[in-house]
């Protein structure tokens, strides 16, 4: 057991060497500009160009500038946006990432429960019409871009509809932490929350549903029929829980995808102060320290998430657990 | 795909003549797929009315859709009305466009800049498919490139080209777009005698095409992989058959039906990557337009004119909706695993 967890640990540390790597090389080594002259930004004197030529390391060789970006990124956590003069870049990032958990905690909360009822109904009414008409809502849900939906649901709820008795209660756009107010917090979320959860009840539920159809060509189901056991009771203890393989590997996946940087679009649409909008903020003000270090802490939160889902799902399937 | 598995799904009466190829038989399959059918033709439309933009612009709307427009005027139902209308609420002061006409002069409605969205949708249509397009192909061909290489040659280089596929992997796409475009975006690419300007095409081609390559690439590798472990391919190599014949004869096209799969879906997928990418504005640059852009460009309109936004969003839904529906056909056409699953079913 202890072996593979090791294996896939050195094989995360050597993913995350490898991503550092590539965002060094796109932010620093790409033909074209003057990397000194995009760290410092637009209008920048020749004295800050100088004196970040120099902090950086870019009169020296192409490893020293190297460890000098990481040093700065995860040792001394010191590196400065030039853009909005002297803001530490990390402290800005650690604040935000409440919001984007927040957000991404309760949408995958709404998308695991409709796309798992989602994925039963159609798998029990295969081939009918409740089936193809939920299909279609999934693959629908799939083709919408998020901002736009985002976009909708802000006219509906907070202008069109607004003054109705059905979303007078949404909050005008922004974040309160749950600290200070719980309810509102609940309140201003809803709405995101749908709204992200809307792509991936699509995917879950068309995935969950050609595996509950897959499972029930099992002999298994055979059997469970033979001993005479309700439909339902077929479907909730045995088709769905062989179904929920994938499910969860994906959930996983999706789940650190999300909170590295995949609801950018969802918080810059309902205006929440996450990493994603920090993100989007910097992209808007060329702020390119800004831009590395959400970079490439989102994505480092992602490998890590990977590799501790694949430890987990190890695990947990006695197949793999009892293998050694 | 081996002759014998297509022999299976022939009639009698054709197994006599000179079997059908499997290409001709997943055709016919495609073509009896009536969603998958009704998917094409709605694709067919949106490629023919994007083509007629320019046509659209000068003999419908009738505007630039390129120049701002504040002080024109049109004629609506015998009346002359500006396009730029005064606000009448508030303190009487600031512009509001005119909104859905439902005619031939600005039908959706004017932007920001008195433009008429629906003929930028035009326009915005024609660079959304060809960048989505190219980028899919792109995507394909180095994918196509980097698995057969890794999956059939094997040992070192297979490694590091697992490797490098497995980084790119973890990388979330979104973020790795977003550091390719910051860089390129701002200045463009000047390499040599290769100069790509920032509001080129081939940019936001280039950055969606290289993010999406190890989602493509890495079940190549593990189908060339298994092939090359294949009986058949063993038979082939004992009769001596040179390295590079198998990899055209026997891998290859293989390895095209899965590219041909893969196609609809990953240009659906990459559609909606252009529009994300214009909508955080570092895709299609102005003057330029995508549906992505005009949905930026709607945003500031959103309560007071929602067609700007609206419009082009529908655009989108309905072009990666015909695509994912295509994508299901063709999958259920060409993938020898599905038609088994069908059957099953």
């Amino acid at each position: 057991m202890l072996l593979p967890i090791l294996r896939r640990l050195s094989e995360m540390l050597f993913v995350m060497f490898g991503i550092s790597v590539v965002v060094f090389l796109i932010f620093f080594a790409t033909p074209g500009a003057d990397p000194s002259a995009r760290i410092a930004g637009r209008n920048a004197t020749p004295e800050v160009l100088a004196q970040v030529r120099h902090s950086f390391g870019f009169d020296q060789p192409m490893p020293v500038q190297y460890l000098k970006v990481m040093e700065k990124l995860f040792v001394s956590r010191d590196l400065t946006s030039f853009v909005n003069r002297g803001e530490r870049v990390i402290p800005a990032v650690v604040e935000a990432t409440p919001v984007t958990l927040s957000l991404v905690f309760g949408a995958a909360v709404i998308w695991v429960v409709f796309a798992i009822i989602m994925g039963m109904i159609a798998a029990a009414t295969r081939g009918g019409i409740p089936d193809r008409l939920l299909m279609f809502l999934g693959l629908v849900g799939i083709s919408m871009p998020v901002f736009w939906v985002g976009s909708v649901a802000n006219l509906i709820t907070q202008s069109r509809f607004h003054n109705t008795w059905l979303f007078h209660w949404v909050p005008g756009l922004g974040y309160t932490p749950l600290t200070q107010h719980p309810f509102l917090w609940f309140k201003g979320l809803v709405i995101p929350w749908v709204t992200l959860a809307i792509l991936y009840i699509g995917l879950y539920g068309r995935v969950l549903r050609a595996n509950l159809v897959e499972a029930y060509q099992e002999d298994f189901i055979r059997t469970a029929r033979a001993k005479g056991l309700s439909e339902s009771r077929i479907m909730l203890r045995h088709a769905l829980r062989t179904s929920l393989i994938t499910f969860v590997s994906m959930f996983g996946l999706d789940f650190g995808a999300l909170v590295g940087g995949g609801a950018l679009l969802t918080e810059v649409v309902f205006n929440l102060p996450g990493v994603g909008r920090l993100t989007y903020l910097a992209l808007q003000s060329l702020d390119l320290p800004f831009i590395m270090a959400t970079v490439m802490y989102s994505s480092f939160f992602v490998v890590v998430a990977n590799a501790v889902v694949d430890i987990a799902y190890a695990w947990l399937d006695p197949r793999v657990r009892d293998a050694r | 795909m081996s002759d014998a598995t297509t022999d299976a799904t022939l009639p009698d009466t054709a197994r006599a003549a000179r079997p059908e190829g499997p290409w001709r038989v997943a055709l016919r399959k495609l073509m009896r797929d009536r969603t998958a059918v009704g998917a094409i033709i709605v694709l067919v439309v949106i490629i023919l009315a994007c083509c007629a933009a320019p046509f659209y612009a000068t003999h419908i709307s009738q505007s630039d859709p390129f120049q701002s427009n504040l002080d024109g005027q049109i004629t609506l139902g015998g009346n002359s009305v500006d396009i730029m209308q005064a606000d009448t609420a508030g303190l009487g002061l600031g512009v509001t466009p005119i909104g859905p006409t439902w005619r031939g002069q600005y039908f959706f409605g004017a932007d920001n800049q008195g433009r008429d969205v629906a003929a930028r949708m035009l326009y915005g249509g024609r660079n959304s498919l060809i960048i989505s397009f190219f980028a899919t192909v792109l995507t394909l061909v180095l994918a196509a490139i980097v698995g057969t290489i890794a999956g059939f040659i094997g040992g070192l280089t297979d490694t590091v080209l697992a490797r490098l596929l497995d980084v790119l992997w973890a990388f979330p796409v979104y973020l790795l777009a977003i550091s390719l475009s910051i860089v390129f975006i701002s200045k463009g690419i000047q390499i040599g005698p290769f100069n790509i300007p920032s509001n080129s095409l081939i940019l936001p081609i280039m950055i969606i095409g290289i993010v999406y390559v190890p989602y493509v690439a890495r079940p190549i590798r593990g189908q060339v992989m298994s092939l090359t472990r294949s009986d058949f391919v063993l038979a082939a190599r004992c009769l001596g058959v040179p390295a590079p014949r198998i990899l055209i004869r026997d891998i290859l096209p293989n390895v095209t039906t899965t590219l041909i799969v893969f196609a609809p879906l990953m240009m659906a997928l990459n559609m909606l990557t252009e529009s994300a990418l214009s909508f955080l504005s570092i895709g299609v640059q102005p003057p330029n337009a995508s549906w992505g852009t005009i949905i930026l460009d709607g945003e500031d309109l959103l309560y007071t004119q929602p067609m700007v936004a609206i419009a082009p969003g529908l655009a989108i839904v309905i072009t990666v909706l015909a695509l994912n529906f295509l994508g299901d056909g063709v999958r259920d056409a060409f993938d020898p695993r599905a038609k088994l699953r069908v059957k099953k079913d």
